[in-house]
């Protein structure tokens, strides 16, 4: 498990990328979240929501209630175009951090 | 199997779920659509679960557990939606919330006032005079702030002052000579302009009407420098032509009449200035000039307000101080206070730098006199001087009232304070219950700030109604004239923050010992345990009162001591039932028919003439001679001219040789001595004496002259501010200034009138002002005489509300032991035991305070009363006189309240 810190750093690009693969509603999420991540990733899934409000102000998402054929209606969550760009900026950032580190850690790291 | 079976009848999902639900019903951060979102969740994750082989009853543990818990979602809600809050009118609903809480807090408090009047009525009067104390001492160091910050230049004026450097440190001057105002304009382009002015005294007569009016000789820049705004006339001209007068608006009105303004003669009309003085520079030079000089009115200006530190009535161009006195535009007399503006971006560190050789570089005499700048603004509240910085002065004042204020403050929520701890065990229950169903210690300390709060609000209000009363006698002490109407909204503020402050400050100990009591203790009968332990803080805080009360007390005594002292001290002269009259008009001529005419009077004991005003003489002179004198010695003689009957009106006593006589001294250089200027010189045999004031050895005459008697020392300054110095006394040969009338023992009253009669027939047109030479001392002592009078009240405030808090004590701890009075008294045990045993620990509290004031008090009066020229010592007495009061007070305050108890019977005691 990790750190709850990591976990709500992590959350926001996790979730854009997850949204990327096309619109879902909050349990989809986490489902689909916990599917890829092979259970590595757990958190109180409760917190996905206030994570999701916050994208949804800044305008990254905007989401909508869907009747569903099985149940009672979903309320759905889908990207905007400033989230498409979002996912990218995200991508590259995490891409750099993981990269230093990768580097950081190889057996004889040396800075010269 | 059987397991689940068990637990599938006992679990109802719809059940567990509205369970689930009510918890966050009364969470704001959730929105119904939050709510049926995370519903969702839950149930579809439950579905999955039950799906996956959990009972329902396991799927909804689990579910809910990886949802999270109520607070942590809460609170996550709770950081994304304040925005949306706001929005949705939610917002509303946390103000209600507030408001309801808020509410529930004026009820709680108000019960508990009501239902405990007498610890209400102590501790609210308390707070009530305590918030009066200090709001007043507020608006009086507001009021103090204020002065002068209505000029608009006032941050871009400075004072120029010179700091003399000697063998005897550094002394700054606050006087310059008039050129130096030229070399600094023209020398230095960040002055834009600098202003000289003098003050004079002057009577200004236009045909039958006079008035005698303080004013300023000033350079051109005066009204454009200073914002003393003109009604009439040329703000920039006005100073610039001699021959010009510009008046005050009440003068004007005083000599031209109340209509002056329609009739536009005003400007170009002419008045007269009579009688000229001005005491201009240091060492007192005083200048009459007998003339009627005509003046043309340049310009009006409205009279100068309250808030300003200069007070005047007219202004002339000071080109006409140097006209007529022509020494004046030179180096050599420092008479003119000197102000520069600078401009906008002027530095005036920089310039202050830069300015420090300019006196010497033009006057080479004044080697080590260097230039410094002080801001305008600061002028007036640091005016004292040491080793050429500044080193407060009238700001010590300030400091001084406002920790007065605050220490009765203190004393209030102190009262406060302690009352409310001891009243704990009393509220044990209440906070017994708001804990079990679950009150937080922190809404607890909540709840009691917001009663304290409630309750200083409450006071605040009784206090506006005092201050209303209070304020005009406030008033007349302090010489500042404030009505509850003019006090602007800006004081108002701070008068709530006091308001507020105080309840924070005097609720914040009992909230905290309230809100940290043990609730199984208070249930199980055992409230005892709000006290105890609780005690050395309230005894720290019953000692604390009462050092401020007793300090309070000693030093009032010790004022009043030293008032007393300076009041009644010897002067060495009878100056009571004597009258001054300032001579002006036809009285230098006439005096003579004047005098034959007064004395005619049964009423009248003697008149005589004197150069200055007997009690303060200011005229200092160091040009004296006498036989071996060598070059190097210096000595400040004060001069007295005045006729040969001075002596016998003033009551002066000799100590040999003789008095003037007429007859013998007119046109000789026959002088009389005070005994310090005999032992200033060290004569052994000062009568015959060869001696002379400088100037009159160089003049016509028989050169140097002698010393024929030696009168006792008399006082001729203030006693706080001068040690009588070498004094010499001459026949009065023109600079005779005032006529001093003595009346018959107890026929003052009709003097006074019958001298009005003589006045008016020999100096018809100008006012009649005859003033009692006492009132001169009463002018000396003001200053003392408002600390006096100030100290007096707070030490009286202080000790009533110290007892106030002691009584509410004394009452509590009788009640706390009605039982164990009982026992005693069935015992056997005598009232006045019983008396000793209640009071006891209170009256040792105030004895430990004894012990902690009674040193702080006797420094701090000794470094008050080493400002005096003429000091009492601290009186052992005046210690054990507070000691004795503040024990006796306190014993009675808590000897009543024991005495009622010891009073009844046991019965009814043990029945309580």
């Amino acid at each position: 498990m990790l750190p709850k810190t990591l976990t709500a750093a992590a959350l926001r690009p996790i979730l854009l990328a997850t949204l990327d693969a096309g619109e879902a509603y909050g349990y989809q999420l986490t489902q689909r979240i916990e599917w890829i991540s092979n259970g590595s990733i757990e958190w109180n899934s409760g917190t996905l929501y206030p994570v999701l409000h916050r994208m949804e102000t800044e305008g990254l998402i905007t989401s909508f209630w869907k009747p569903s054929d099985s149940g009672p209606r979903r309320k759905y969550y889908k990207l905007t175009t400033k989230g498409k760009k979002a996912v990218e900026v995200e991508k590259a950032n995490w891409m750099s951090v993981h990269e230093v580190l990768l580097r950081l850690w190889q057996p004889n790291v040396s800075f010269g | 199997m059987s397991k689940n079976q068990t637990s599938k009848k006992s679990f109802d999902l719809d059940v567990a779920l509205d369970t689930w639900r009510s918890f966050f019903k009364y969470r704001p951060s959730f929105f119904t659509d939050d709510m049926e979102e995370l519903e969702l969740h839950l149930r579809e994750h439950i579905q999955h679960l039950i799906q996956a082989g959990y009972s329902e009853e396991e799927a909804f543990r689990e579910a809910t557990r990886k949802l999270g818990g109520v607070a942590d979602l809460g609170e996550d809600f709770e950081k994304v939606y304040w925005r949306k809050i706001k929005f949705r009118g939610q917002l509303m609903a946390e103000v209600l919330l507030q408001i309801s809480l808020v509410r529930n807090y004026i009820t709680t408090a108000l019960r508990n006032l009501v239902k405990y009047k007498a610890y209400s009525a102590l501790n609210i009067s308390g707070l009530v005079v305590g918030l009066t104390a200090a709001f007043l001492v507020f608006l009086w160091i507001d009021g103090e702030m204020a002065v002068d910050a209505f000029h608009e230049n006032a941050d871009r004026l400075y004072q120029v002052k010179i700091n003399a450097s000697g063998d005897e440190g550094t002394s700054t001057w606050s006087n310059a000579p008039a050129p130096l105002a030229d070399a600094l304009e023209t020398g230095f382009p960040e002055i834009e302009a600098s202003i000289l002015s003098l003050p004079i005294r002057a009577s200004l007569r236009k045909e039958d009407r006079a008035s005698r009016e303080v004013g300023y000789f000033a350079s051109p820049a005066f009204f454009e420098a200073y914002t003393f705004p003109l009604i009439a006339g040329d703000a920039a001209t006005a100073l610039a032509q001699p021959g010009n007068v510009v008046l005050s608006e009440r003068t004007v009105e005083k000599l031209f009449g109340p209509d002056w303004q329609t009739n536009d003669a005003v400007l170009g009309a002419s008045v007269s200035l009579d009688n000229w003085q001005s005491n201009g520079g240091v060492l007192g030079n005083a200048v009459r000039i007998e003339a009627n000089k005509e003046l043309i009115i340049a310009g009006v200006f409205a009279n100068t307000p309250e808030e300003s530190s200069m007070q005047f009535d007219f202004v002339l161009p000071v080109q006409e101080a140097m006209n007529t006195f022509g020494h004046l535009s030179s180096w050599g007399p420092r008479w003119f206070n000197l102000m520069v503006l600078l401009d906008e971006q002027a530095d005036a560190n920089a310039l202050g730098d830069k300015l420090q050789g300019v006196l010497t570089a033009n006057d080479p005499s004044a080697v080590d006199h260097a230039l410094i700048l002080q801001p305008y603004l600061e002028t007036y509240l640091n005016d004292a001087f040491e080793d050429g910085r500044p080193a407060g002065g009238r700001v010590q004042r300030l400091y001084l009232l406002g920790l007065v204020g605050l220490a009765i403050l203190l004393i209030a929520c102190i009262n406060f304070t302690n009352l409310l701890t001891a009243r704990s065990s009393q509220r044990a229950s209440e906070i017994a219950v708001r804990k079990v169903v679950g009150a937080a210690p922190s809404s607890l300390v909540q709840q009691f700030l917001g009663e304290s709060i409630v309750t200083s609000v409450i006071a605040a209000l009784g206090a506006v109604v005092l201050i209303a009363l209070v304020l005009p006698v406030f008033g007349t002490v302090t010489g500042m004239q404030l009505s509850l109407g003019d006090v602007p909204v800006g004081s108002w503020l701070v008068f709530a923050a006091i308001t507020v402050g105080t309840g924070l400050v005097a609720g914040f100990y009992p909230a905290l010992v309230l809100s940290s009591t043990n609730v199984t203790r208070i249930i199980r009968g055992n409230s005892g345990g709000l006290q105890q332990g609780r005690l050395g803080v309230r005894q720290a805080l019953v000692i604390v009162q009462f050092s401020i009360s007793v300090f309070l007390i000693v030093g009032t005594l010790t004022v009043h001591d030293q008032l007393d002292y300076m009041r009644a001290k010897d002067l060495g002269m009878d100056a009571g039932n004597v009258v001054s009259v300032r001579i002006e008009g036809d009285l230098g001529e006439q005096y003579e028919a004047f005098r034959t005419q007064l004395e005619r009077m049964p009423t009248v004991a003697s008149v005589t003439r004197s150069s200055e005003h007997p009690l303060a003489v200011a005229n200092m002179n160091s040009n004296v001679v006498w036989e071996g004198k060598l070059d190097t010695e210096q000595v400040l003689f004060k001069v007295l001219h005045a006729d040969d009957d001075f002596a016998e009106t003033m009551k002066l006593r000799l100590v040999e040789g003789r008095f003037h006589d007429d007859a013998i001294d007119r046109g000789q250089r026959n002088y009389v001595v005070n005994e310090e200027a005999v032992r200033t010189l060290g004569l052994e045999q000062p009568i015959g004496y060869p001696f002379a004031l400088g100037y009159e050895v160089d003049g016509p005459g028989p050169g140097i002259g002698k010393i024929v008697g030696v009168v006792e020392d008399f006082h001729t300054g203030s006693l706080s501010e001068e040690r009588i110095g070498p004094l010499v006394m001459g026949l009065v040969d023109g600079q005779e200034n005032f006529i001093l009338v003595r009346f018959a023992p107890g026929q003052a009253a009709a003097g006074m009138i019958d001298l009005q009669a003589v006045y008016s027939e020999f100096n018809a047109g100008y006012p009649f002002e005859a003033a009692y030479l006492d009132d001169k001392s009463e002018d000396f002592y003001a200053n003392q005489q408002v600390v006096e009078v100030l100290s007096r009240s707070f030490a009286l405030i202080a000790i009533v509300l110290a007892c106030l808090g002691l009584l509410g004590l004394a009452a509590f701890t009788v009640q706390q032991r009605t039982m164990e009075i009982g026992i005693r008294k069935v015992l056997g045990a005598s009232s006045p035991h019983i008396m000793y045993v209640l009071s006891k620990e209170l009256i040792v509290l105030v004895m430990a305070s004894l012990v902690v004031a009674l040193p702080l008090a006797w420094f701090a009066m000794d470094s008050w009363l080493s400002s005096f020229a003429y000091r009492i010592d601290i009186n052992v007495l005046t210690m054990l006189l507070a000691a004795a009061l503040s024990i006796g007070i306190a014993a009675l305050t808590v000897g009543m309240q024991a005495a009622k108890a010891t009073g009844l019977r046991p019965t009814v005691l043990l029945k309580r």
